[in-house]
C-alpha cells in the first residue's frame, strides 16, 4: 500500500496533527474552563440570592414612591383577585357538597343491594360446597360399588369356569354311565336271548334233522310231526313278543347261574305239558293246622330272603331274595327240594305272588320294576317298569288280567298284561310298603302311617285309616272280608273291609316288628294270623280270641322277613334275613 | 495506535469558550448578565444552549420570548453547521472568548432555517451521516445498521458520550480490506464569504495506481488556490477543527480521524489578510 | 453580499420543457413522488445548478398547490435528505446517475 517514505511522512503528519490539537486545546479550552465554571457558579449564587431577596422583600425594586404605590395597587389587585378566587372556590365547594349529599342515599341503596347480593353469593357458595361434597361422596360410593362389582364378576367368572369344568366332567361321567348301561343292557339282552338263541339253534338243528328224515304221510304221524314245528313257531312268536316287551334294566348281569339256568330250563321243558292247561286243581283249605315244629331249615338264597310264597296248589314254594333270583322249591313229602332259579331281575326281590292258576309268578323288585315269569317255561315273560322307586308289592288284580304295583316312589300303578303297559298311575304321595287287591278296592299301606283304600269304581281314595306307626304289611283273608295290617308299633290290626274300621288288635309280648317290610299273613282259613319277630321267633295269634296262640322258636337267627302258609294249611314257611327258610309243620 | 485514539478524543472533546450576550433589542425586566459556556466543537448550537436560554429567559417576560437565534458580528449563525466549523469560519483569528449575541425576536427567515425542536437537529444529523456513507460505502454500512444503532449515534452526540458514539461510528469508518479506502471521501469546503455554501465533489482516497491521496491532492483538485506553490506565501488558511494539518497528510486517514460526528470533513479555508 | 441572494427563491424559476439536454449550467432532475404524495404531472425538469434544494422544495409545493408552510421532504438516492441550502449542481455531481439527479419527494418523512 503505502511505501516506507510515505509511511513515515504520514506518521509525521499524524504526529503533527496530534500536537496541534493539543496546542489548540491549551489555548482555547484549558485557559477558560476554570474561569467559566467559577463565573457560572457566581451567577447561580446571585440568582439564588435574588430569589431570596424577592421572597423576603416583595418590593424588589423600591426605587420611587410612585413605584411603591404602583406596587401597592398591583398588590391590591392581586389581593382582590385572590379574594374573588376564594369566593369562587367557596361556591364550588358548596355546590359540590350538595351534590355529594344527594348522592349519599343512592350510595346507601346500592350498598344495601350489594350486601344482599353478597349474602346471596355466600349462601350459594355454601350450597355449592355442599353439593360438591355430595358429589365426592357419591363418587366414592360409586367407586367402591364398582370395585365390588369387579370382584364379584371375577369370582363369577371363576365359578363359571368351575361350572364348565364340572359340566364337562358330568357329561363324561354320564357318557361313561350310558356306555356302561348300554353294555349292561346288551349283556342282559344277550343273556336273556341266549337260551332262546340256543333253543333256536337246537330247533333248527332238529328241523334240519327232521327235514332230512323221510316223512310218512299218515294221519297219525302228521300229528306227531307237526307239534315240533308248532312248538318251534310258537316259541318263535313268543320270543318275538317277549323281545318287544323287554325294557332296559339297570343292574349288572350275573353270569354264574347262567349255564345252570339254561340247563334247568331245558330239563324242565322236556318234562312239562303245554302252556294253557291247568296243571293241578287248586285245593281250597277248610281249616289250617297250627304248626308246632320246624321240619326243615335251610339256606335258600345268597342274601336276605325278602319274600316267600306257596303256589296255589301248595306244591311249589317260591322264595325271593336280595340275590336277585326267585327259587322255586318242590314240596315233596314235606320237604323242600329241587330248587330252580328264575333269573331276570336286576335287583333284589321284594314280593312274590302266584297267579290264581299257578301259571305265572309275579315279583316286585328293587330295580323299580315288577316281573312276570311263566311257570311252564320258567322264562321271564313281562317286565313292568315305570316306577321311579323300588317296587315293594306287586299283586294280581283279580279277574282283569291286571297287575297292581306299589312302590317307594309314592305311586300305585295298574298294569294291563294284554297291552303290556301301565294303564293308570295313582299318586299317593307316600312310600307304599304293601298292596292288596280286592274286588273293587286297592288297599295300600304306607310309610306315612296310613292305609289308603282306592275305589276302582270311583277312581278316588275312598278311605284312609291312620295308624300310629308305619304300615309294613297288608294281607287279606281268603274270604276277602278282613284286612290284616302290621305296623311298626308292633301291633297287628284286623279290619273289616266293608266297614273299614279296626275290629281287632293283636299284640304279643316279645313280638317286635323287625323291619319296614316285615310281613304278617292270615292263615288260609282266616282263623289265625302269623308273623315273624325281630328275634326270629314266629308268633301265631288266634283271630277270634285275639290271643297269642303259640310262638315258634326255630333256627332263625335274624329277623323274619316274610311267611307263607300253604293253601293246604299244613305248612308254614318263614324266611329271614340270614338267608334261611324254615319249614314248620305240625307233624 | 494510541496516537490515533488520542486524536479521536482530542477532536471529540474540543471546546470553544463562548460568551453569550443578550441583544440590546430584547426587552428585559432587568439587565441580563452575559452567559459563558465552553461549547463543544463537534456539536450543534441547538443542543448545547439550553442553559443559556434559561438564563436569559429569567430576565425576560414570557410573551417576549420567541425562537432563539444567534448572531456573530451581524451574521446569523446557521444552527445546522457544527459549532467548530462556524468558529473556524468566522472567528478563528479573533480574540477569545467568542462573543455571540442572543436574539429572541426578529427571526431572520431568509437566512436561517427554523429549528423548533431537537428532532430537526437529529434529522439533519442523520441525513448527513447517510449522505457521507452514500459516498463512502454506497450506503451499504449505514443501511445494514439497525434503527437502534442510528439512535445510539445520535444519543452519543447529544449526551457527549465518546465511547457510546464511537462504538457504532467505527463501523462507518471501516473500509473493505482490498479497497484500501473509502469509495469517495465525504468532505465539504467552506469559505467565509461565498455565494455557494460549500464545495462538495467526488474524490477518491486512492489514485488510480493505488497511491493514497493527500490533503494537498484534494485541494489541488478542488481548490487549487489553497495550495501554495513553493515561492508564494500561504494565501489561505486551511482549517480543520481549528488546526492546519500538513498538506501531506493522507486523506483517508484524515477522513477516518478528523471527520466530524456527521462523518464529513468540514474544511474551512480562510483568506489570510495581510494586515 | 451574495449570501442572501442564494436564499431569494420564489421569484425566478427557469424551466425548459423542451430542452432536455443539460448545459454546464443546468442539470436534469427527475422528481418522483413517495407514498400518497400527489404525483407531479411533469416529472423531468432541467434546473440551474445553483438552485437550492429549498427553492426546489418551494417550487414543488407550488406545483402541487400545497401551502409553503407545509412540510416537504426531499431525498437523494432514497437514503438521505440533503440540507436545504445545498445546490442541485453539487448533488448532481456527487449523486447523479445516467445523466440525471433522481429526487424523491414526500409530505412525510420516508427515509428519515
Amino acid at each position: 500500500m503505502a511505501s516506507g517514505g510515505s509511511g513515515s511522512v504520514a506518521a509525521e503528519c499524524k504526529r503533527n496533527i496530534a500536537r496541534k490539537l493539543r496546542i489548540r486545546d491549551r489555548h482555547q479550552s484549558h485557559r477558560y474552563s476554570a474561569v467559566i465554571t467559577r463565573y457560572n457558579q457566581l451567577l447561580e449564587r446571585a440568582n439564588v440570592l435574588r430569589q431570596w431577596r424577592d421572597v423576603c422583600n416583595p418590593s424588589s425594586v423600591p426605587s420611587s414612591p410612585s413605584d411603591v404605590s404602583d406596587l401597592q395597587v398591583r398588590h391590591q389587585e392581586k389581593v382582590t383577585a385572590i379574594h374573588r378566587q376564594n369566593g369562587q372556590l367557596a361556591e364550588d365547594f358548596i355546590s359540590l357538597r350538595k351534590k355529594l349529599e344527594e348522592k349519599e342515599p343512592e350510595l346507601e341503596l346500592t350498598q344495601g343491594r350489594m350486601a344482599k347480593l353478597e349474602h346471596q353469593r355466600e349462601w350459594l357458595d355454601v350450597e355449592r360446597r355442599k353439593l360438591s361434597q355430595r358429589v365426592l361422596t357419591l363418587e366414592q360410593v360409586n367407586r367402591s360399588v364398582r370395585e365390588e362389582y369387579e370382584g364379584l364378576r371375577g369370582r363369577c367368572w371363576d365359578w363359571d369356569q368351575q361350572l364348565r369344568a364340572l359340566e364337562m366332567e358330568n357329561a363324561e361321567i354320564i357318557r361313561d354311565l350310558m356306555e356302561l348301561k348300554a353294555r349292561a343292557a346288551r349283556a342282559q339282552n344277550h343273556r336273556i336271548e341266549e337260551p332262546q338263541r340256543v333253543q333256536q339253534c337246537c330247533l333248527q338243528k332238529d328241523l334240519a334233522v327232521f327235514s332230512n328224515t323221510p316223512v310218512c304221510i299218515d294221519t297219525d304221524e302228521e300229528k306227531e310231526s307237526h307239534p315240533p314245528i308248532d312248538v318251534a313257531d310258537e316259541l318263535k312268536m313268543r320270543t318275538n313278543r317277549d323281545k318287544l316287551f323287554r325294557s332296559a334294566s339297570v343292574s349288572l348281569p350275573r353270569s354264574s347261574n347262567f349255564l345252570q339256568n339254561i340247563k334247568q330250563l331245558f330239563v324242565r321243558r322236556r318234562g312239562s305239558s303245554s302252556v294253557s292247561e291247568v296243571s293241578d286243581p287248586i285245593r281250597i283249605c277248610v281249616s289250617a293246622t297250627v304248626p308246632t315244629i320246624s321240619k326243615q331249615c335251610l339256606e335258600v338264597h345268597d342274601g336276605e330272603v325278602n319274600a316267600v310264597q306257596f303256589s296255589p296248589n301248595s306244591n311249589l314254594l317260591a322264595t325271593g331274595g336280595s340275590d336277585r333270583t326267585i327259587k322255586l322249591w318242590d314240596m315233596v313229602r314235606g320237604t323242600l327240594q329241587n330248587p330252580k332259579a328264575l333269573v331276570g331281575s336286576n335287583d333284589g326281590i321284594t314280593s312274590l305272588e302266584f297267579d290264581p292258576l299257578g301259571s305265572m309268578i309275579l315279583a316286585g323288585s328293587y330295580d323299580n320294576s315288577a316281573r312276570l315269569w311263566s311257570l311252564d317255561t320258567y322264562e321271564l315273560k313281562h317286565t313292568l317298569s315305570g316306577h321311579s322307586g323300588k317296587v315293594t308289592a306287586a299283586k294280581f288284580k283279580s279277574y282283569l288280567r291286571q297287575v297292581v304295583t306299589g312302590s317307594y316312589d309314592g305311586t300305585l300303578r295298574i298294569w294291563d298284561l294284554h297291552k303290556e303297559a301301565c294303564v293308570s298311575s295313582i299318586a299317593v304321595n307316600s312310600r307304599c310298603s304293601d298292596v292288596i287287591c280286592s274286588d273293587y278296592f286297592i288297599v295300600s299301606g304306607h310309610m306315612d302311617k296310613k292305609i289308603r283304600f282306592w275305589d276302582c269304581r270311583t277312581q278316588t281314595i275312598s278311605n284312609e285309616i291312620h295308624l300310629q306307626e308305619k304300615v309294613t304289611s297288608l294281607d287279606m283273608s281268603g274270604d276277602r272280608t278282613q284286612l290284616l295290617s302290621l305296623s311298626r308299633d308292633d301291633l297287628l290290626r284286623v279290619m273289616d273291609m266293608r266297614m273299614n274300621n279296626v275290629r281287632k288288635e293283636l299284640r304279643a309280648e316279645g313280638f317286635k316288628c323287625g323291619t319296614d317290610w316285615t310281613k304278617a299273613i292270615f292263615s288260609p282259613d282266616g282263623n289265625y294270623v302269623v308273623s315273624g319277630s325281630i328275634d326270629g321267633v314266629l308268633y301265631i295269634w288266634n283271630v277270634d280270641t285275639e290271643k297269642l296262640e303259640t310262638s315258634l322258636v326255630g333256627e332263625h337267627r335274624a329277623t323274619v322277613n316274610a311267611i307263607s302258609w300253604s293253601p293246604s294249611g299244613d305248612y308254614v314257611v318263614s324266611v329271614d334275613r340270614a338267608k334261611r327258610a324254615t319249614l314248620w309243620t305240625d307233624f | 495506535m494510541t496516537d490515533d485514539r488520542d486524536v479521536l478524543r482530542d477532536v471529540w472533546f474540543g471546546r470553544i469558550p463562548t460568551c453569550f450576550t443578550l441583544s440590546q433589542d430584547e426587552i428585559t425586566e432587568r439587565e441580563a448578565e452575559p452567559y459563558y459556556l465552553l461549547l463543544p466543537r463537534v456539536s450543534y448550537f441547538m443542543l448545547v444552549t439550553d442553559k443559556a436560554k434559561k438564563h436569559f429567559q429569567k430576565v425576560m417576560r414570557q410573551e417576549d420570548v420567541g425562537e432563539m437565534w444567534f448572531e456573530y458580528e451581524g451574521l446569523p449563525l446557521k444552527w445546522h453547521y457544527p459549532i467548530g466549523l462556524l468558529f473556524d469560519l468566522h472567528a478563528s483569528n479573533t480574540a477569545l472568548p467568542w462573543n455571540i449575541l442572543v436574539h429572541f425576536k426578529n427571526f431572520p427567515e431568509k437566512e436561517l432555517l427554523h429549528c423548533t425542536t431537537k428532532d430537526a437537529v437529529e434529522a439533519h444529523f442523520m441525513s448527513c451521516i447517510k449522505e457521507a456513507d452514500a459516498l463512502k460505502h454506497k450506503s451499504q454500512v449505514i443501511n445494514e445498521m439497525q434503527k437502534k444503532d442510528h439512535k445510539q449515534l445520535w444519543m452519543g452526540l447529544q449526551n457527549d458520550k465518546f465511547d457510546q458514539f464511537w462504538a457504532i461510528n467505527r463501523k462507518l469508518m471501516e473500509c473493505p480490506g482490498d479497497e484500501g479506502g473509502f469509495r469517495y471521501i465525504p468532505f465539504r469546503i467552506y469559505q467565509p464569504l461565498n455565494e455557494k455554501p460549500f464545495i462538495q465533489k467526488l474524490f477518491r482516497p486512492l489514485s488510480p495506481d493505488g497511491q493514497p491521496h493527500s490533503l494537498g491532492d484534494l485541494l489541488k483538485e478542488v481548490f487549487p488556490a489553497a495550495v501554495p506553490s513553493d515561492d508564494e506565501e500561504k494565501p489561505y488558511q486551511v482549517l480543520i477543527h481549528g488546526i492546519e494539518p500538513m498538506l501531506e497528510t493522507p486523506l483517508q486517514w484524515l477522513s477516518e480521524h478528523l471527520s466530524y460526528p456527521d462523518n464529513f470533513l468540514h474544511i474551512s479555508i480562510n483568506h489570510l489578510s495581510r494586515d | 453580499m451574495l449570501v442572501s441572494h442564494c436564499m431569494c427563491v420564489c421569484a425566478h424559476m427557469y424551466v425548459s420543457h423542451m430542452l432536455s439536454l443539460s448545459s454546464p449550467n443546468t442539470v436534469d432532475v427527475l422528481l418522483k413522488a413517495v407514498g400518497d404524495t400527489p404525483i407531479m404531472k411533469q416529472k423531468k425538469w432541467t434546473v440551474e445548478r445553483s438552485r437550492t434544494i429549498q427553492a426546489l422544495s418551494l417550487f414543488i409545493k407550488k406545483f402541487l398547490k400545497a401551502e409553503p408552510a407545509e412540510q416537504l421532504f426531499i431525498y437523494v438516492n432514497q437514503s438521505f435528505a440533503p440540507s436545504p441550502e445545498q445546490d442541485v449542481g453539487t448533488l448532481y455531481q456527487c449523486f447523479g446517475s445516467d445523466g440525471k439527479l433522481v429526487l424523491h419527494y414526500c409530505k412525510s418523512q420516508a427515509w428519515g
